[in-house]
């Protein structure tokens, strides 16, 4: 029947069609995953390192020479004049923080939406955003022109008692781009500590393996301590997504709460925020397709499917900040305001009209090319599209900025801006810093994250055969044992041992893993972490301090303080009327709140983690199991019985461990 | 947690009860028919509270529609495999827009005859110099070739969708399922310009004079919300009655964390708009949230953050209530219940200018769409299977792990 089997034929085509990729490529261990990962770090560095490190090391250096020469002579030296106040400088700033989007947005949101193939790039994508901040960071710093004066801008009571307008724009950046540095920093580092400890376990000069040892906190692999460990990734995971919208949002703030024709426009906020997403994951393909191409054996980690899916989320990202060009350009038509509608005009057909244009087709028309799957799937036409999408967004600003700023209201004061060697010296010298970093932290941490990708590898898994069983080593007479460990060489295996021991009746007994196991909560019985609710108490001291802190700066004083002076209550309650709004102007105080209640959050979570997993632990006793501390972050599966449980008996655990298909059975001594 | 029964051990499903809910639609149907009979003849007393009436219960059902072909497209766009055993009823829901393009054409007749709801529709205005600078979008023609093409492409895109999955459980090919996703992310592209134009030119249009670029993505997400909150509850109302056994908390726990996702979304683009109109200020634009925050309607607007965020947000943030059906039922049935809320004090002050005030006829109007509505709903879920039979990831879907 040549119908039926063609039918058949289609219908299995079309399933093979939908089928699920392998995120992992050519059915890899766990441990030829710590092995590749951490070759990266270990092995000596390739020449080209040296080359790239060295040439971006120097383009940085432009950044102190730049800086120095500016200081010294006064700003006068950067192209702004009236009326561009405004120039290349925050427009550099808004590009390098909205890179610095993409890492925790990777990370964070992704993580929700359940896109697991995100666990190959984030760790790259994290570091990125943090050298991205770091680049952001220098623009406003310098900008303010009295950089010696920078922590008057840090609400702490000082003799001049002066305080903070905390209605103002500006000063929610600093709030936002703070706890944004301070929690994406905290949240990579988070995501580190097993990887940390997989390379503590693989250092071989003591050194070493002490300095990983202290900067993973002795993180051992109990899977009492990995629970709480995803607990608190999730709870962390969950209050950065917000604060990655939160950021963008309160930079287009910035622009978008002026009067300024261009800038005041209530899409600016979700623009901003796919605008970030869009960049960064340009930033991230502009990275990794290099990467991958220096360590080839890479490539089984992030595959074609990842840079195929980051092709298809600049393309919609990409059309998204389209919609919004589009948008912007109808409602200035509509709204009918002429001011409004010259702005746009003027983009579009003035003496900048090029920056227009360049951010229009880099931005929109050209990752429409990534409707095609030959695009998707060519790694360098990709990654010339991502550097191109970059520079398209650095029109954007440049556009938004500066060309509005060009041509105000009042046409005698209209002025063509040109930065000077000045600016482009420290944008290029940023640029340089960002590379730098970037190389320095491949040669430093792993830049895939071990344990993540472990969770991904196919299953069944790791039968080791062919290996000699070690010799099983009894309990020694003169020695003190601390416990019995077994071990399993499947999951399935480990899951299963747990709950038979938990049955059996032991209670001082723990597994041991390189990443968290899917069950083995129920296996052993564990209760729900409770690291959740030390992050909402958390939020709420934050927020709590918040209100405390813009009111008391912002409110008349109250009755009862009447009696003091000023100078007793460090300047507060000393309101004043900014722009005619009320003292307790809610919508202008909701980022500053939001900003707090995040940053306490995260740092009560991390420290709930710490807590709960009974971290820093300087030393373990099954450490002193050789093959558990070797292994226990590379590929084993262990299950220990401590000495001290009341049903524990060196013969009988021993038959009932080894019942359970445990392996090198080993006394381990105290 | 995150106990999977295998797809074998699901309790057998009970059969839809087909006559007495074909006589209940019929019911339902009839009785939405009176209501509107009735609230027309209001429309003899009260022509302007009528036809706001109108479009608020228009936009509501419309934002049901709307929003549930957003997440079929969403579904395949995002090529994601755990919503396949509840799917079919956003499809179903969707699939409803022809009702909700009848229930435009008393709007489209006011446009040109009554004037009551459109201001610049109105002759008086012809010659307004304001109206004349924008009038090469806002002019009757364009206004309903616009609208017809919004529900052409609306209630063909359902109906592809609501077909191709229907078809696909009796003829078993996974090719329907890459072809709709193929065709999905062109759809989607349509589908957000018709939404963000429709919500200028039926609520943005109510003051020719206001406009907000970000008005568009507004009512998409306050429409998708609303949407989600309808999906759940009609999810958990078969469920309850053993009609979809397939569906277990782990699906439960995944919608209720899209509800919270867009309870947030919602409030992040409300205040963004609010923000920003109430910090720059400008009397041009700042009067929309004045005349909204103005005597009682200011009570409404405070009741809406607390409400349609606040509420919601609590309500949903820890992880028993999403997996509860009686705690996830209360959450969609608040967040449905203030949709109506949102659009009441959208559209309402247009014509009870000094304070809130509910008649009789906003309840008929609504409750007469409603029933119409309810009713053709039901027949729906009778002309088809409950889920996609054999969509190529129910399997996955069965199975997934919130």
């Amino acid at each position: 029947m040549p119908i039926a089997e063609e039918t058949v034929e289609k219908a299995e085509s079309g399933r093979a069609l939908l089928a699920r990729p392998e995120l992992v490529l050519n059915q890899r261990e766990a441990s030829w995953v710590n092995d590749t990962v951490c070759a990266v770090v270990e092995k000596p560095a390739p020449l080209w390192w040296w080359v790239a490190t060295g040439a971006f090391g120097l383009l940085a250096a432009a950044v102190p020479l730049v800086v120095v020469y500016f200081i010294s002579t006064g700003l006068g030296v950067w192209g702004l004049q009236s009326p561009v106040f405004w120039g290349v400088a925050i427009l550099n700033f808004v590009f390098w923080i909205e890179i610095g989007h993409a890492g925790t947005l990777i990370s964070a949101i992704l993580l929700f939406t359940r896109q697991r193939w995100r666990n190959s790039v984030n760790r790259a994508a994290e570091a990125m955003t943090i050298f991205a901040v770091l680049c952001a960071a220098v623009f406003p710093l310098f900008h303010i022109g009295r950089q010696w004066m920078f922590w008057y801008m840090v609400p702490v009571p000082e003799s001049y008692a002066v305080w903070q307008n905390f209605r103002a724009p500006l000063l929610w950046d600093e709030f936002a781009v703070g706890t944004y540095f301070t929690v994406s920093c905290l949240f990579w580092y988070f995501g580190l500590l097993p990887d940390i400890a997989s390379l503590r376990d693989r250092a071989t000069k003591l050194w070493k393996k002490r300095l990983y040892h202290v900067l993973c906190w002795g993180w051992t692999g109990s899977l009492r301590a990995w629970r709480h460990y995803e607990a608190g990734y999730l709870c962390i995971a969950g209050v950065v997504s917000v604060l990655v919208i939160s950021v963008a949002s309160v930079v287009s703030t910035d622009f978008a709460t002026t009067v300024l024709p261009g800038w005041h426009t209530t899409i600016f906020p979700p623009d901003f925020i796919t605008g970030a997403i869009f960049s960064g994951f340009a930033m991230i393909v502009t990275l990794l397709v290099p990467l991958r191409a220096a360590y080839p054996s890479l490539k089984d980690m992030i595959t074609g499917k990842h840079l195929d899916n980051m092709a298809k989320v600049l393309l919609a990202t990409g059309s998204l900040v389209g919609y919004s060009y589009l948008i912007e350009l109808f409602m200035a038509w509509y709204g009918a305001n002429p001011y409004e509608r010259y702005t746009f005009w003027n983009r579009i057909t003035g003496p900048d009209r090029f920056t227009y244009f360049a951010m229009f087709g880099f931005n929109v028309i050209l990752p429409q090319i990534f409707w095609f799957r030959s695009c998707r799937s060519h790694p360098w036409i990709l990654w010339t599209s991502s550097v191109l999408i970059n520079v398209g967004m650095w029109f954007e600003r440049y556009s938004i900025i500066v060309v509005s700023l060009e041509r105000d209201f009042l046409p005698a004061s209209w002025r063509h801006y040109l930065p000077t060697w000045v600016d482009w010296g420290l944008f290029f010298g940023s640029v340089g810093l960002f590379f730098f970093l970037f190389l320095l932290f491949l040669r430093v941490l792993p830049a895939i994250s071990i344990a993540e990708i472990k969770t991904l590898l196919a299953k069944p898994k790791r039968q080791r055969t062919g290996e000699a069983e070690a010799e099983e080593c009894g309990p020694w007479p003169g020695k003190e044992i601390y416990g019995l460990g077994a071990e399993f060489s499947s999951e399935e295996e480990l899951r299963r041992a747990s709950e038979e021991t938990r049955k059996k009746g032991y209670v001082w007994w723990d597994a041991y893993a390189p990443y968290p196991i899917h069950g083995m909560e129920r296996a052993m019985r564990l209760p729900k972490s409770r690291v959740s609710f030390f992050v909402l108490m958390g939020g709420l001291l934050g927020l709590f301090i918040g209100v405390a802190m813009v009111t008391a700066t912002s409110i008349p004083r109250p009755q009862l303080l009447q009696s003091l002076t000023t100078g007793q209550l460090q300047g507060l309650f000393y309101a004043t009327v900014v722009q005619g709004k009320p003292y307790f102007s809610l919508p202008a105080f909701v980022p500053v709140l939001l900003e707090l209640t995040i940053l306490f959050a995260a740092f009560s979570g991390f420290l709930a983690v710490v807590f709960f997993a009974r971290l820093p632990r300087p030393h373990h006793p099954v450490w002193n199991w050789g093959e558990l501390s070797r292994r226990a972050t590379d590929d084993g599966l262990f299950l220990v019985i401590e000495a001290r449980d009341p049903a524990f008996s060196p013969a009988e655990s021993r038959k009932f461990l080894e019942s359970l298909g445990g392996r090198r059975l080993t006394f381990i001594p105290r | 947690m995150g106990h999977t029964e295998p797809a074998s051990e699901v309790r057998a499903a009970v059969p839809l009860p087909a006559g007495k809910w074909k006589r209940l639609a019929a019911l339902l149907q009839g009785g939405g028919i009176l209501f509107l009979a009735a609230s027309v003849a209001g429309a003899w007393w009260h022509p302007k509270e009528f036809f706001h009436s109108w479009l608020f219960s228009f936009f509501f059902f419309f934002s049901l529609c709307s929003g549930a072909l957003f997440w079929v497209l969403l579904h395949y766009v995002t090529n994601a495999g755990w919503g396949v055993v509840v799917r079919r009823q956003a499809e179903n829901v969707a699939s409803l827009f022809p009702w909700v393009a009848l229930f435009f054409l008393p709007i489209l007749w006011d446009a040109y005859r009554g004037h009551y709801l459109y201001e610049w529709t109105s002759p008086v205005l012809a010659h307004n110099p304001a109206l004349l600078a924008k009038s090469a979008y806002l002019n009757l023609p364009f206004f309903s070739i616009r609208a017809i093409f919004y529900f052409a492409f609306w209630i063909f895109a359902a109906r592809f969708f609501w077909n191709s999955s229907r078809l696909q459980d009796s003829d078993r090919d996974p090719w329907r399922t890459v072809r709709m996703q193929k065709v999905s992310y062109g759809l989607l592209v349509v589908y957000g310009a018709c939404m963000t134009f429709a919500a200028i030119d039926w609520l943005m249009g109510l003051d020719f004079r206001w406009s907000s670029t970000l008005w568009g993505g507004f009512v998409l997400v306050a429409a998708a919300g609303a949407s989600l909150a309808l999906w759940i509850l009609i999810i958990l109302w078969l469920r309850e009655r053993h009609h979809l056994p397939q569906v277990n908390e782990e699906h439960l726990h995944l919608m209720g964390k899209l509800l919270f996702a867009f309870t947030a979304l919602w409030a992040y683009f409300a205040f963004s708009q609010y923000m920003l109109i109430w910090y720059a200020n400008i009397p041009e634009e700042t009067y929309f949230f004045i005349r909204r925050n103005f005597g009682s309607w200011n009570w409404l607007a405070i009741g809406l953050v607390l409400g349609r965020f606040f509420v919601p947000f609590l309500l949903l943030l820890p992880q028993w209530t999403k997996r509860n059906p009686r705690t996830l039922a209360l959450a969609a049935g608040w967040v449905l219940w203030m949709q109506a809320v949102e659009l009441y004090w959208l559209i309402l002050p247009g014509v009870f200018e000094k304070a809130i005030a509910i008649g009789w006829l906003e309840i008929a109007v609504w409750a007469g769409m409603g029933c119409l509505m309810a009713g053709a709903f039901l027949r729906r879920l009778l002309s088809c299977e409950l889920y996609p039979l054999h969509d190529p990831r129910l399997r996955e879907s069965v199975e997934v792990i919130s």
